[in-house]
């Protein structure tokens, strides 16, 4: 069955590490610079997601059908790939476009078992069913995962000598609707999958003058928890770090 | 619905009489003569089918001694104010058992006698039941229009009360016939041939001595077929089956496929051929809504899973949908299948009308690269996509009424979202029915036809549905599952092919691609991988249901036709891990060689 679920925006953040490692806490910076798009026959590059303009804002409901915004099949990712390159099982994609500030995404995760209990903002939602989005890349990289549950854990991370560090101090503001088709955390009735539906703001990302021709790396990743363990992971653009290039 | 050929014995009461009276004068030499001419006598067709009289003796299964009534007719017959009757081998002092209510066509009705101190089943639920202690080798029973007592030792026919008569085991002294049954044992009963069809009013020929199994009325129904004689009269099958195609009924070969169709000599009405369904179907009549029965030499037929895409697309199939069903239907093409089945979900829209058609089309378009006959089941999908959403007649969504008028009624003539398939040997040797039921149009007319179509006996019985038994958010899984589950504890049921859920799956819950998630239920497979975003299992395909000529086992093998990028697999590759067999009563069967 289906149940959608809009979940608010983070009220309060933690400044809690992702990655485990230990360190001190920091705000974001100033945005990211845009960057042109290649020439065509420029060469392997990363991978790149032409994002399509949308003319109103999109409601986020999670109520996907018959929404003409995201039926084209353009700025979708396709199925994710695993780690060996092949299509991720269960099937796994996301979709992107922009407009009046914001970017869209859909996130499409077939799923048997919907499980998630983190309800809490900037908890650990990596113990559940969740997508992880990451935005910029090399000092400065926006994190934002999103749970089966809706729960939003955003970050501001760098690099360290000791690995990643996060501020979860920074909020994205990313509005979240997520539709699920099966019930949380009964194992063994055949669920079907789970669709977010989120809008960020660019000025979140660092591009609040983004336009057509601004390109964000971007990557995707999910993992799939079943027993409460992961049992697989794929994504789309995590190396080299995949690029959104906004399209007029 | 139930067309049978009924046999008409002539009642000639006055000579009956006479008959009565000379045989009780010529003593136990004469019977042989006397009861071969008790088919002259009137009948009602009600006969009796079993006898056991072993029951709670030592070895002995069951606990009691029944008698066994079958309703061979097409017409429902009280037995209120009737009796069944025992008397030793040779003996004349007859025990009475009165009985009450009406036999159904097609059913039976079991009368539960004395009990012994041994056994160890309780007979099923007796329609009536008395105290008689019956021999368990020998003895006389009968089927009785009144309730008062008879006196005769031999030459007990004719006897214009008397509708049935069996003498059993060696010694009996009156019988119907050239003699009585074979004489039976603590683990033998007398049952009649034909699951109690066949009556030549010869009990030596009629009866054999085998396995007891009691069936009482709430038993499976069984139709008697047509005549060899009925069914090549078909050419008013015109008028057969729903009136739809009536062409099955000109062969009328199909009679002589039916269980009575092997006794021939029953042949003398045609009625049941003047119909043509009768004679297509060898007597099998499936409730409506059905489909025209179909022959076949070989039972072969290819399952399509689910295909809708991921909920991002609601237009036309994405570029990758497209590519798998298109190679799944382009791989069946070169499998040696007479036709397909799909288990439902085709395409992923909004309810509205028009808003599936595009996918609907993309669909259609595919399967026309397999020159067979499809026939779709009803997935959640093609009501409004949530797994509870219920589209009977009188509730269908836009996206509903899309389905029939783009894929249901152009791939089979029907309108209705349930349905079933007669599918016939040629030889006769088998027959099969495959039954298409929706969970997600679920109301008590499908209830009702369902249990009445599983009731129909045939071979071989497949469940076509969306959901597997585990999806019970669907209105219809769980009461269907109930009727399903039934029917095979019964024997009743070989295999249930669902979808829903986007991976392969084996019977009784083996997953060979990963956590086992579905059922459990020993009779169900999943086939839901072809093209719907793939919950495990490395790749896209369909699956082959095949029987084994050798020995009538179904052999199902999966086949990849693209991996789960959607890169085609050329030619189709055999799953190495998803084949199996099951013998006709859904049991399982090591030999998986494939035909």
């Amino acid at each position: 069955m289906r149940s959608p679920s809009l979940q608010g925006l983070a009220l309060l953040a933690l400044p809690i590490l992702f990655g485990g490692a230990c360190g001190r806490t920091r705000t974001a910076s100033a945005a990211p610079v845009a960057t042109p798009t290649p020439p065509a026959g420029a060469g392997a590059g990363p991978a790149t997601l032409a994002v399509p303009r949308v003319a109103g804002p999109v409601a986020i409901d999670a109520e996907l059908e018959g929404k003409k915004v995201w039926e084209a099949d353009t700025g979708a990712t396709r199925n994710f790939k695993d780690g060996a390159g092949h299509g991720m099982v269960p099937y796994t994609e996301a979709k992107a476009r922009w407009g009046g500030g914001q970017l869209y995404l859909m996130l499409y995760a077939g799923d048997l078992d919907l499980e998630g209990t983190v309800h809490e903002h900037d908890g650990p939602v990596e113990r559940d069913d969740a997508f992880h989005l990451e935005f910029g890349q090399g000092d400065e990289v926006r994190v934002i995962s999103v749970s089966v549950l809706g729960t939003v854990a955003d970050a501001l991370c760098h690099p360290s000598p000791t690995g990643r560090v996060c501020d979860r101090g920074w909020e994205s503001h990313a509005r979240v609707a997520v539709d699920r088709d099966g019930t949380l955390n009964k194992i063994g009735d055949n669920d079907e999958e789970w669709v977010v539906e989120m809008a960020i703001p660019l000025e979140a990302l660092g591009f609040a003058d983004a336009r057509a021709g601004t390109r964000i790396p971007f990557s995707v990743r999910r993992c799939e928890i079943g027993h409460g363990s992961s049992r697989g992971c794929g994504g789309w653009g995590a190396q080299p770090r995949g690029e959104l290039a906004l399209a007029p | 619905m139930l067309m049978t050929s009924r046999r008409h014995k002539q009642a000639i009461a006055g000579l009956a009489i006479g008959i009565v009276a000379f045989g009780s004068a010529a003593g136990c030499d004469a019977p042989l003569g006397l009861d071969t001419r008790r088919s002259a006598l009137g009948s009602t067709d009600l006969v009796i089918s079993q006898v056991y009289g072993g029951g709670g003796n030592s070895g002995a299964k069951y606990k009691n001694d029944f008698i066994e009534i079958f309703n061979r007719t097409s017409s429902a017959i009280s037995v209120s104010g009737w009796s069944v009757q025992y008397a030793s081998a040779t003996g004349s002092g007859w025990s009475v058992t009165a009985l009450s209510g009406t036999i159904q066509p097609g059913h039976y009705y079991l009368v539960e006698e004395a009990a012994g101190s041994g056994g160890t089943t309780s007979l099923p639920t007796p329609d009536a039941t008395g105290t008689i202690s019956m021999s368990l080798s020998s003895g006389k029973v009968a089927l009785v229009r009144n309730t008062t007592a008879l006196s005769c030792a031999t030459g007990c026919l004719p006897n214009a009360n008397v509708a049935d008569f069996v003498g059993f085991g060696s010694s009996a002294d009156s019988f119907e016939g050239s003699g009585p049954t074979a004489t039976l044992t603590n683990t033998t009963s007398a049952s009649r041939a034909g699951a109690g069809c066949t009556d030549t009013d010869n009990n030596a020929a009629d009866f054999t001595a085998g396995t007891v199994a009691p069936r009482n009325s709430a038993s499976p129904t069984n139709v008697c077929g047509g005549t060899g004689t009925g069914g090549t009269t078909g050419t008013a099958g015109t008028t057969g089956a729903g009136g739809t195609t009536g062409a099955a009924g000109t062969t009328g070969a199909a009679g002589t496929t039916g269980r009575a169709g092997t006794t021939g000599t029953a042949g003398t009405t045609g009625t049941a051929g003047t119909t043509g369904t009768a004679g297509t179907g060898g007597g099998i009549v499936l409730p409506s809504p059905t489909l025209a029965a179909v022959h076949v030499t070989g039972l072969s037929f290819g399952i399509v899973g689910d295909t809708r895409p991921a909920s991002s697309t609601t237009g036309h199939y994405p570029t990758s949908v497209d590519n798998i069903i298109n190679g799944i239907f382009t791989g069946l093409q070169t499998q040696s299948v007479s036709f397909v089945v799909g288990t439902g979900d085709y395409a992923y829209s909004s309810s509205s009308a028009g808003s599936a058609v595009p996918q609907y089309d993309d669909y259609m378009a595919a399967r026309a690269k397999f020159t067979g006959k499809f026939l779709p089941t009803m997935g959640n999908h093609e009501c409004n996509g949530f797994t509870d959403s219920n589209c009977p007649p009188g509730s269908f969504t836009g996206m509903t009424q899309d389905y029939v008028n783009t894929i249901l009624s152009p791939s089979t003539g029907q309108t209705s979202q349930w349905f079933s398939a007669l599918y016939l040997a040629n030889d006769g040797s088998w027959s099969a029915k495959l039954i298409f039921v929706a969970a997600n149009a679920w109301n008590t007319t499908q209830q009702t036809w369902l249990q009445s179509t599983l009731a129909v006996k045939t071979t071989y019985t497949f469940i076509v549905r969306h959901e597997p038994a585990n999806a019970n958010t669907a209105p219809g899984t769980t009461p269907s599952e109930s009727l399903i589950s039934s029917a095979f504890t019964a024997g009743n049921i070989t295999l249930s092919l669902t979808g829903h859920t986007h991976l392969v799956q084996l019977p009784g819950g083996t997953q060979p691609y990963g956590d086992a998630f579905g059922s459990t239920k020993a009779y169900e497979i999943i086939i839901g991988c072809g093209g719907a975003p793939l919950d495990a299992g490395p790749d896209y395909g369909y699956a082959v249901v095949t029987r084994r000529a050798s020995d009538g086992a179904i052999v199902t093998q999966a086949y990849q036709s693209a991996d789960a990028s959607a890169n085609a697999i050329v030619p189709n590759v055999a799953d190495p891990n998803f084949r199996f067999a099951v013998n006709a009563n859904g049991s399982s069967n090591s030999n998986t060689t494939l035909p």
